[in-house]
């Protein structure tokens, strides 16, 4: 049954021949039957291909030849077997037969079993010629898949930006490796002994890195899958090469047609370091500044005299030749070492700690001849030079204009515990008259300068300025200057920086924006200092956009849910208020720098506190006026 | 509820002692004994049965690598962290190779050390962070 499947042609323009091929083949086959030529051609245009065609040479209306030859220039039936069966018995015939594609030549008159056998020889041929073919199409396609996917796997590899290598048992590197393995190797890698890749790495130990490498191929896929990653931590996870860094990961691999395998993959992190260390240097060098910033008067008289002590007094101390003066100097510089320190100047730091261990090399049989080595020595760490070096940075920084400022030199530094050890001396003094007026003068040592706060804010409103992509702004302090006790008033100048803030942030506009208005691009803030009758005004005002009042009116309206009618009977003071109001934001994006309503309403607390006031005034385009009034105590100030 | 391990700590430093239990206590893990030398390692072994041994590997009279050889041989399903130096790979690898569990370099990564001892006594006695730090607050409320 199964054999019926198959189909032959038998073609003949004999009927007699036809029947006796029939009744041979009929029993295994299923038979199309084609009395001639044409008859042939039109069977196979209509009905199912056959399988195989038994095919006479000799016919009236077409020769078998000609079939032939039609039927294997066409794609569709080329492949089919053809089988000349012919009373043309010459060699000639069959060869001619042949050369025209036929399988096989049968002579009339012909043995049944013959053809019988040489048809189902045929048949077999040509079935396993079919399976031959399609699995080669089949493994075509395959190894197209195969290809493309190994393509995508490379693409994704190679577009990593990632070192991936693969050894093997013998730790030998394998051929499939990404592109980055060029550029961090700088030759072509594969076939290559892992150790002798990686020996000019900084951080691969070849000796030991190799015994772990065979422990862990040695390990049993057991072990592997329990231990591998306790193996693999003994391994170098970063290698560095040319100034180069590279991050390393590994991971076994184990599979049954390749067997074990190291994967290895490196990450180029070198520059990532990098930021990290800028980043590092940035975040010393704000600390520095901000310290700076904020101890300016003390920072500017620590300056000129350490440049004194170093530049002069110290030689002249070590010229001298004897250990109580070595000492004296020591002593010192250990001083200045702490307050440098303190303010987070390194490199100044650094090099008084370089001083400091040449000075303790000395003992009391200190001589003169020391003291001219010493001298040297001092002389080659170029303090003075490393002191301006510093000082460069911080002016670059914070402005040079901060520094100019003469007054800073009539400043002195006054030791906290030896004012109050004068106090005590004082106090405990029985032959000092008038004691409580001393006392409260001393007290008034303390005090701090509203200005000096003032200034400190100018500072820091050029730096957020210009960290805000705006032209550092011109300040200006005028009026006169009053000391303030800090235990009372420290809270309201701390709060000041509000103010500060609100105009850098939201008054002082870009500096496109204040061309176009045919403004200087650097805004100006200027504050100025009154006092009269125990009354302080400080009044601090920008010539920034102003605050548009109908978009406050309009903010107001959605915050306190008000109607038109009464935003409109609300007065522009009344309006302004809100500004103080907790929780009310006049800008549409916070920043870091202000928003959120806090700041202008922390800073109207803190007035509260002493009684004072705080309002604006606005005017738009034109700028912003802060007027704060506080009264101050006869014993809490000092002019 | 036995996610509570018993640790032995066998170190020749005092410091390092009490840093390891330290951690230990944090974890909610017991330390059952503590060990200042190598000597009687198996001895200990069996009077205690521990969960886990932090094993340092070079100790002033005998090498944790001995120590580790000797209690293996007797004992090999003694879960053992070997506490290393940096530069004792080599060591390192020998301890692996006699069977110890695990290793931790000094000085001593404390989050390290807890993902360590997690891994090596296995997720039956595994401790959740958070749940160590409930149960420390329940306690302390008490």
């Amino acid at each position: 049954m199964e054999r019926k499947q198959r189909t032959i042609l038998l073609v003949d323009d004999d009927l007699m021949n036809l029947k006796i091929l029939t009744s041979v083949l009929g029993t295994k086959y299923n038979l199309l039957v084609a009395q001639g030529g044409k008859k042939a051609l039109e069977m196979i245009e209509v009905a199912k291909l056959p399988d195989l065609i038994l095919l006479d040479i000799m016919m009236p209306d077409l020769d078998g030849y000609s079939v032939c030859t039609l039927l294997k220039s066409e794609e569709a039936t080329k492949d089919i077997p053809v089988i000349f069966i012919s009373a043309m018995g010459q060699d000639v015939d069959e060869e001619v037969g042949l050369s025209l594609g036929a399988v096989d030549f049968i002579k009339k008159p012909f043995s049944l079993s013959i053809v019988l056998a040489r048809v189902e020889n045929q048949l077999k041929l040509a079935n396993s010629l079919k399976e031959l073919k399609e699995l080669y199409s089949k493994s075509t396609i395959m190894n197209r898949l195969i290809k493309y996917k190994n393509h995508q796997i490379e693409m994704i590899l190679n577009h990593s930006g990632e070192g991936y290598l693969m050894i093997d048992p013998d730790l030998v590197i394998q051929s499939e490796h990404s592109k980055e393995c060029y550029k961090i190797f700088g030759y072509e890698i594969s076939g290559k002994n892992v150790l002798a890749v990686f020996s000019d790495f900084t951080g691969f130990n070849r000796i030991v890195d190799e015994e772990v490498f065979k422990e862990l191929f040695c390990l049993s896929n057991q072990e592997l899958k329990q231990k591998s990653d306790v193996y693999l931590e003994l391994l170098p996870d970063e290698l560095k090469k040319n100034g180069e860094i590279y991050h390393v990961r590994y991971s076994v691999i184990m599979t049954e047609h390749i067997g074990k395998r190291l994967l290895i993959v490196l990450k180029n992190i070198t520059e990532k370091r990098q930021l990290q260390h800028r980043l590092d240097v940035e975040r010393q060098k704000l600390r520095m500044i901000v310290n700076i910033v904020s101890n300016v008067e003390n920072y500017q008289a620590l300056l000129n005299n350490a440049r004194a002590f170093f530049g002069k007094t110290i030689f002249e101390g070590i010229k001298k030749g004897t250990y109580k003066d070595l000492l004296d100097i020591y002593i010192k510089t250990h001083t200045y070492k702490g307050v440098f320190g303190q303010l987070n100047i390194q490199e100044v730091y650094e090099v008084l700690g370089k001083l400091e261990s040449l000075l303790s090399l000395y003992q009391d049989d200190f001589s003169e001849a020391d003291s001219k080595k010493l001298i040297n020595d001092v002389q080659t760490l170029d303090i003075l030079n490393c002191l301006e070096e510093m000082n460069k940075k911080v002016e670059e920084f914070v402005g040079f204009e901060t520094f100019s400022d003469n007054c800073y030199n009539s400043h002195i530094i006054v030791n906290r515990t030896n004012l109050e050890r004068i106090k005590n001396h004082i106090k405990e003094n029985p032959f000092i008259h008038g004691k409580d007026i001393i006392l409260s003068q001393i007290e008034k040592i303390n005090f701090k300068s509203l200005c000096a706060v003032l200034r400190k804010f100018c500072l820091y409103s050029k730096k957020i300025s210009s960290d805000l992509g705006k032209e550092k702004v011109i300040t200006e302090i005028t009026g006169e200057d009053i000391f303030l006790n800090p235990v009372h008033y420290s809270h309201l100048m701390d709060s000041l920086v509000h103010v500060f803030r609100n105009i850098v942030d939201h008054g002082i506009e870009q500096p496109s924006e204040r061309y176009q208005k045919g403004k200087n691009i650097a805004g100006r803030i200027h504050c100025d200092v009154k006092f009269e009758d125990d009354v302080v005004q400080l009044t601090i005002s920008d010539d920034g956009k102003g605050i548009d009042l109908d978009d406050l009116k309009s903010r107001i309206k959605t915050f306190r849910g008000l109607t038109d009618d009464e935003i409109d009977e609300l007065s522009d003071e009344k309006v302004m208020e809100v500004l103080f109001e907790e929780r009310f934001t006049s800008i549409k994006d916070e920043n870091s720098f202000s928003g959120g309503g806090m700041g202008l309403s922390a800073l109207k607390r803190a007035l509260e506190e002493i009684g004072g006031t705080i309002y604006i005034k606005s005017e738009k385009d034109k700028g912003t006026k802060f007027f704060i009034r506080f009264k101050v105590k006869g014993d809490e100030y000092n002019r | 509820m036995s996610t509570i391990a018993k640790i032995l700590i066998v170190d020749d430093n005092y410091l390092m002692r009490r840093t390891i239990e330290r951690i230990v206590h944090e974890m909610g893990h017991d330390v059952v004994g503590e060990l200042d030398n190598g000597k009687h390692l198996p001895f200990k072994f069996r009077e205690l049965v521990p969960d886990l041994i932090t094993l340092d590997i070079v100790m002033a009279d005998k090498t944790g690598l001995e120590a580790l050889r000797e209690l293996k041989d007797q004992y090999p399903f003694a879960k053992v962290i070997m506490v290393t130096s940096i530069g004792q790979k080599r060591k390192v690898l020998e301890a692996l190779k006699y069977g110890a569990d695990h290793f931790i370099v000094k000085p001593i990564n404390e989050e390290k050390l807890k993902g360590v001892i997690n891994r090596v006594l296995g997720p039956k006695k595994a401790v959740i962070p958070n749940k160590v730090q409930n149960d420390s607050q329940e306690f302390t409320e008490e």
